[in-house]
């Protein structure tokens, strides 16, 4: 590679980020939506430059005075009760859209809260919370549906009052508060982390168990034929070898020096260890906003599984951590989903909307225009690289945990996913197969294609 | 959505608040803390016996620190009037645990354990569930105490004001929130620790505004005066590095149109002194060592 294609990859204009940046809040409009202000390089002690910082930091005041509340029209009251159990917010009569992840039912209608759910409904300004007494905790006990309680007689808990119980007992930390209200303010739907699925070691072996007894034993002799054509041809008994072998074409050159067996997906779900160190520990389960088919009860798999982290305490997890952490996650093999329709389900309800063309589409439309002038020939091919890449980078079992990475008030997101180099496994085989047939997959060589 | 009826009601330290920037630029790191005329800010602590945080959520205290002392601090919570937004974000303040030493051992706050604080002053509270209730008038003026209310709301702290009596009752040493930081977080050493505070006071009192360096893969970001209008010049790096890190560094800083610091301290402590107090060990500061790296494409 050449020091101009080297160059050439870093971009001449920097793109920046707008939420890298400390915002200006003088462009903080009716929308909410940031603009790019215009900021000086260096303070020069000109009047004009300190009245425009003055005017920016009012700006600031001005919006994080505003007032945290909401209409007594749509009035949800919460009480902070300390009686030990997981949770420890109580709403006896609940109002609003808000309760499609949060909370969990009670006898009699009642929701109760844990603690970060409460901090981020409060926060937002959409429930006000009181501190409970031994009243409240007996018309708690004897609550029916449409009982009425007097507030004014509780004390009404401030933010700050709220922040010192919610997060003064280690159970949650303010890491995790930030990356929850993070991905809240966003529309995600958020649950604390909880495995649903079992255990994948014992979903995957007993799998493998299956099918090796189903295959009995006439196979098994088969195995033990095809160990003398296998793949590995690099000679070690005969050191004569190279001396004696002519080879005709580079595949089988690289074929020949394979000498190191490589990770194969879930090869580490094939030891039954599954205990997960306690720095590393799943934390949410998080759905995307527009997931249909959520439901607080019975929830399907998570679009995301996230670990919080904090950057100055937690280094990043080892290798054996990450398999754990893998092996820990809810997660359907491919061989045990029924329909193979899942897929193409997901393409047609993405094709039903109904928005405007936007750029992406056009994009996608010109893209499939330029591949159909293609040939059929030069269509496979690129649909065979594009495929292998894809998973060298995602890999072929599509599992993944996100990293929310917290130091000092500051967020970063990153996903870990098990990228595949082997190529060999059951379930790149099977996408590449269908592809071009009986090639050998694990040589990255594309002279043959 | 408008005013908050807070902002007028504590008029105790509103003058500070419009003070000339020119002039707060002058105050910040200047040593005279001692001889300041302001009552220690309460550093409120989170959680203080398991992983000390402090959260300032006093709107006045926030504004001081900013404009006063140049402490920025990150805000985290949800801003009410735009809640489905990341960008705009608003009480609490969240600050690290460098520039809480700083304030501390300036003298320019003091840390109290909060929650043993908020419940021992529960007691001799009045508020009750009508303080909460307001009227806001259709030009947006905010009423207390009206006899209609039309709006409930929550409060960022109490009104009652600071119980000094109670405050000293439950302060929190330095070297008590120090010693239980190092102990919630395995992978720093007492000695880390105290050069990184050392080196982030070099900057601290050389005027800069300092932000945390995570989003530029750095451990602080140094502005020239607040970020609110000036944008960042340099990325620090705290502590020791090797060749990768200047190259991954300073080629990154330089992409975002920064350079890149490289900055450590030596203090001569012994490691197995532990008896040594922390608080002696801030007294003898030796003067860090600063490298600047810029990354050079020659071509």
């Amino acid at each position: 590679m050449s020091q101009d294609d080297d160059e050439s990859v870093i971009p001449r204009e920097v793109e920046f980020d707008i939420e890298d940046e400390t915002p200006d809040w003088s462009t903080l409009s009716g929308s909410g939506i940031p603009k790019r202000g215009d900021k000086d390089f260096e303070p020069d002690s000109t009047a004009i430059q300190s009245q425009s910082l003055q005017s920016a930091r009012e700006a600031m005041y001005g919006a994080i005075s505003g007032i945290r509340g909401h209409h007594v029209k749509q009035l949800l009251v919460g009480v902070w009760i300390e009686d030990g159990s997981e949770y420890c917010c109580v709403i006896p009569r609940i109002k609003g859209n808000y309760f499609r992840d949060i909370g969990i039912a009670g006898p009699n209608n009642v929701v109760y809260l844990n603690e970060l759910e409460t901090v981020y409904l409060v926060e937002r300004g959409s429930m006000v919370i009181y501190l409970a007494n031994e009243l409240f905790m007996t018309f708690l006990k004897e609550f029916k549906k449409d009982d009425e309680f007097d507030y004014d007689t509780l004390y009404p808990l401030d933010l700050e009052f709220l922040y010192s119980l919610a997060f003064g007992h280690g159970k949650y930390g303010i890491d995790e508060y930030q990356i929850y209200s993070y991905l809240k303010r966003h529309g995600y739907m958020v649950l604390p982390y909880r495995q649903f699925t079992t255990s994948q070691v014992d979903r995957y072996n007993a799998y493998q168990d299956k099918i090796n007894s189903n295959q009995g034993i006439w196979s098994t002799i088969t195995n033990w034929f095809g160990w003398f054509k296998t793949e590995e041809k690099f000679p070690i008994i005969d050191s004569m070898h190279y001396l004696q072998t002519h080879y005709f074409n580079f595949t089988d050159v690289f074929q020949s020096l394979r000498l190191i067996q490589s990770y194969e997906t879930f090869d580490s779900l094939k030891s039954k260890d599954s205990k997960i160190d306690d720095d590393f520990k799943l934390t949410f389960n998080v759905w995307k906003p527009g997931n249909s088919t959520f439901s607080k009860k019975n929830p399907p798999l998570p679009d995301f599984q996230i670990l919080v982290v904090n950057a100055d305490k937690n280094g990043f997890p080892k290798l054996g951590d990450i398999q754990k952490l893998l092996n820990g996650i809810n997660y359907e093999f491919s061989f045990e989903i029924k329909n193979s329709n899942g897929v193409k389900a997901e393409k047609k309800i993405r094709k039903k909307n109904t928005m405007a063309t936007s750029k992406k589409e056009i994009r996608q439309a010109q893209r499939e225009k330029r591949i159909q002038s293609q040939s059929i020939d030069q269509q496979t091919r690129n649909e065979y690289l594009k495929t292998r890449d894809s998973i060298f980078k995602n890999g072929a079992s599509g599992r993944s945990i996100i990293l929310g990475v917290v130091s000092n008030g500051i967020i970063n997101f990153f996903n870990l996913i098990e990228g595949d180099f082997n190529l060999r496994g059951e379930l790149s085989k099977n996408k590449l197969e269908g592809i071009y047939k009986g090639r050998n997959h694990g040589i990255i060589y594309n002279g043959d294609l | 959505m408008t005013r908050d009826p807070r902002h007028s009601m504590d008029t105790s330290r509103q003058h500070d608040n419009d003070m000339e920037p020119a002039a707060v630029d002058k105050m910040v790191g200047s040593d005279t803390a001692s001889g300041s005329l302001e009552p220690p800010i309460i550093l409120p602590v989170i959680n203080a016996h398991q992983d000390p945080q402090v959260l300032i959520f006093n709107l006045n205290d926030l504004k001081q620190l900013r404009n006063q002392y140049g402490i920025l601090g990150v805000l985290l919570g949800t801003l009410s009037q735009y809640p489905q937004q990341n960008f705009f974000l608003s009480i609490p303040l969240r600050l690290s645990v460098y520039e809480v030493v700083w304030l501390v051992e300036t003298r320019r706050g003091i840390l109290v354990d909060q929650l043993k604080y908020r419940k021992d002053k529960l007691l001799t509270s009045k508020q009750t569930g009508k303080d909460i209730k307001v009227h806001v008038r259709k030009d947006g003026v905010i009423e207390e105490n009206a006899h209609e209310y039309n709006f409930i709301t929550t409060r960022n702290t109490d009104k009652e004001g600071r119980n000094e009596e109670l405050i000293h009752e439950h302060q929190i040493q330095l070297q008590e929130y120090i010693d239980q930081y190092i102990v919630s977080n395995k992978q720093l050493s007492r000695k880390q620790f105290m050069c990184n505070y050392q080196n982030f006071k070099y900057f601290k009192e050389l005027n800069y505004y300092i932000s945390p360096g995570l989003k530029f893969g750095g451990d602080l970001v140094l502005y020239p005066s607040d970020p609110l209008r000036f944008h960042s010049h340099s990325i620090v790096r705290l502590g020791s590095i090797d060749l990768n890190d200047i190259i991954i560094g300073g080629r990154l800083a330089t992409g975002v149109k920064k350079n890149y610091i490289v900055v450590d301290t030596q203090i001569n402590s012994n490691e197995d002194h532990d008896h040594e107090s922390i608080i002696t060990i801030l007294q003898k500061p030796d003067t860090p060592k600063v490298f600047s790296v810029e990354w050079a494409g020659f071509g």
